[in-house]
């Protein structure tokens, strides 16, 4: 009888124009997403231009030409007149001029990569000329100072594998919140199509309130996992004909937990969202009802963006065990690497122990509430499960 | 045997609904159930269907009471509406057959059945939007026999037809009938009750106050309806049984007496008027009826 039921929602809404276009896109969006990322992602090393009125200095001009790297090329524009730098500058076309030897002008902001470069330059030349003054031999005090010179070493280095996983981790955040939002409030949409429709008096004379309920929520999930699917297919197809990414392995990992986390998310969600509809009977009230149960969704979304880049504060944590918000941070942290086996199972064990709770919950209020057309139900009543102040629509 | 509503009452916070609603409806027996607009018409047709939970009173089917088992033998259709707009109208019907327990095969046979047995085989891949009021409460109706019930409850079928559409409608009830199944068909199209079915329950205010042969509760009535023909123009008479004043139309007059009162007296007075061509003397119609009880 479910399985009945799903089924004419997944043709009622598989077949329409709406759900094919928005598949397609999806699948158009994950692609372009991956190629975007590689047209875009890997784009060279930053050239940004030094622009100077007279001359650097000979040690200054090699410290700055030695300071060009992999992510950083350096060019110089010596000799020119300060109406020249003054012009230059507003084009746009140098980022910083070095003034009297001493002073560094920036074009718009400071880039620090090149500032250490250039200042140190400076300073260096400053100290050897106070050094020469001082009756110091300028090689000597050349050595001297080569001595002194500082490196820096990371100890976790950044790689590209922490930008894989950002956006990996973005994607899915966004895809889950859109998904368990769309088909939620479709849940919802439905039962309040039914309620003022009236066909609900015509089922519910064949099948029981939870089976419809349930039905409802079965046949809308197969098509939010077809989508989701759909997406993950899509990007790992385009990731794997580009091969220019390197995936790291908990991006893997993060996708089966994703879908997991989406389809317990959903079914916790949609059985609220369906309980909710049934407190109205007009689709123009369902916005009033649909909110307050997807506030939730909405606030875990906001959290999972941050998210991305502090996996492991205490309130990340406690929002990837909460069955509220866990459906969207949980797969987030995952793909941001660190989890504990614990942490996974105590995740789900909630989540699910959340879907238990809630369907009773709902499906006592769905019988209770699906009758009573008219006068929408306040959340008070739908709370404590008291209907009897409930009056039905004035009928014939 | 067959349905058979007692004592039913529901209260919804202030408002009473129920007060006392009863309802029989035999196998083989067409009920046409009556009452004004809030009666509780559709109160009763919900809790039958197990829709809504009463405070007091008793359903019964063949004596035992309503459960989920016998609900699957009803046949239901609600007041309008009452179907997925988007859907095709075969898928629909067939759809509903497939909840009602039918298999696939069985549930696509019966609905092709239904649609053509209500004259729509032609649209049958129309959807349920594209048809008129008329046409939807056709579908509806093949909706409602799908699974062959045992018991029809109709909350206002014939509203919005027209007369050829009620005349079909009409005809399909019948053969129902015929085929001894229980229907009861809520209506305040009263014109139409009596031309069709023959027994009624009036429902006012919650309250059973009137039940039995359409003909019965006529003759129970205190009031008899004359009408005289005149061969010539009405005389400016006033006959001494007239209960409210007298209508003169032309070459005819039509009154009303007492139930009691013997019409060859009547009938002598008025001979003693002008020349009469034709008279009746008969109870007042359904609508007549209802109204005295409804104000009652």
């Amino acid at each position: 009888m479910i399985a009945t039921i799903a089924r004419r929602e997944i043709v009622a809404r598989g077949r329409t124009r709406a759900y094919i276009l928005t598949t397609v896109l999806v699948m158009v969006l994950a692609v372009g997403a991956v190629f975007l990322a590689v047209l875009f992602g890997d784009d060279g090393p930053r050239e940004v231009t030094v622009g100077v009125v007279g001359e650097l200095a000979p040690d200054v001009r090699a410290a700055v030409d030695a300071g060009s790297d992999a992510d950083l090329v350096i060019g110089v524009r010596s000799g020119l007149s300060p109406g020249e730098v003054e012009t230059l500058l507003d084009e746009q076309k140098l980022d910083v001029v070095v003034l009297d030897d001493r002073a560094l002008l920036w074009s718009s902001n400071v880039d620090f990569q090149l500032a250490s470069v250039l200042g140190g330059a400076l300073r260096t030349e400053a100290l050897l000329g106070g050094l020469e003054d001082a009756g110091l031999n300028r090689d000597g005090a050349r050595q001297a100072l080569a001595a002194s010179t500082v490196t820096d070493e990371l100890h976790d280095p950044p790689s590209d594998e922490d930008g894989v996983r950002a956006a990996v981790g973005a994607i899915t955040a966004i895809a889950s919140f859109i998904i368990l939002q769309t088909y939620g409030s479709l849940v919802a949409m439905g039962v309040i199509e039914e309620k003022s429709s009236r066909v609900v008096e015509v089922l519910l004379s064949h099948v029981r309130p939870r089976q419809l309920l349930a039905g409802k929520v079965l046949g809308l999930g197969v098509l939010a996992l077809v989508q989701a699917t759909v997406l993950i297919a899509g990007l790992t197809a385009a990731l794997s004909v580009t091969d220019t990414i390197d995936i790291p392995a908990s991006v893997w990992q993060a996708i089966p937990v994703a879908v997991v986390w989406l389809i317990l998310g959903f079914a916790f969600y949609a059985v609220m969202l369906g309980a909710a509809g049934s407190l109205v009977s007009r689709t123009e009230d369902a916005q009033q009802v649909i909110l307050p149960v997807s506030l939730p969704l909405l606030l875990a979304y906001v959290f999972s963006v941050s998210t991305v880049t502090s996996p492991d504060t205490i309130v990340h944590r406690l929002l990837s065990y909460l069955p509220l918000t866990s459906p969207t941070v949980m797969p987030l942290r995952v793909a941001a690497g660190d989890v504990e086996a614990w942490e996974i199972g105590l995740s789900v064990l909630l989540l699910v122990v959340g879907i238990v709770v809630m369907t009773r919950f709902a499906a006592r209020l769905y019988e209770f509430t699906l009758l009573a057309t008219g006068s929408r139900i306040t959340w008070r009543q739908a709370l404590t499960l008291r209907f009897d102040q409930v009056e039905p629509e004035a009928v014939n | 045997m067959g349905l058979s509503v007692q004592g039913l009452r529901k209260r919804f916070g202030d408002v009473v609904a129920l007060d006392g609603c009863n309802l029989i409806v035999d196998r083989g027996q067409l009920i046409g159930f009556l009452g004004p607009n809030g009666a509780g018409k559709t109160t009763t047709m919900r809790a039958i269907l197990g829709l809504l939970s009463v405070d007091s009173g008793t359903i019964t089917w063949d004596g035992e009471p309503m459960g989920i088992e016998h609900r699957r033998r009803v046949g239901y259709l609600p007041q309008e509406r009452g179907l997925y707009q988007r859907m095709t109208l075969r898928s629909h019907v067939t759809y509903i057959g497939r909840l009602a327990g039918l298999d696939p095969s069985e549930a696509q046979r019966r609905a092709d059945h239904w649609i053509e047995r209500v004259g729509l085989t032609e649209r049958h891949n129309d959807r349920v939007q594209d048809l008129s009021v008329g046409n939807q409460q056709r579908v509806q109706l093949a909706v409602a026999l799908i699974h062959e019930p045992e018991l029809l409850v109709l909350d206002e079928p014939f509203a919005g037809l027209d007369p050829v559409a009620v005349a079909s409608l009409s005809e399909i009830l019948l053969a129902q009938v015929a085929a001894g199944r229980a229907v009861v068909f809520s209506s305040h199209q009263l014109d139409l009750v009596q031309d069709f079915c023959r027994q009624v329950t009036i429902l006012v205010h919650g309250r059973t106050v009137a039940s039995g042969q359409v003909d019965d509760l006529r003759d129970a009535s205190p009031r008899r309806r004359v009408r005289i023909r005149w061969a010539g123009e009405a005389p400016d008479w006033v006959p001494s049984e007239a209960l409210q004043g007298v209508n003169h139309d032309r070459n005819i007059s039509r009154f009303e007496v007492a139930a009691g009162t013997d019409p060859t007296v009547t009938i002598a007075e008025a001979a003693t008027q002008a020349r009469i061509v034709a008279v009746t003397f008969e109870p007042p119609p359904l609508d007549s009826v209802f109204l005295d009880l409804v104000s009652a």
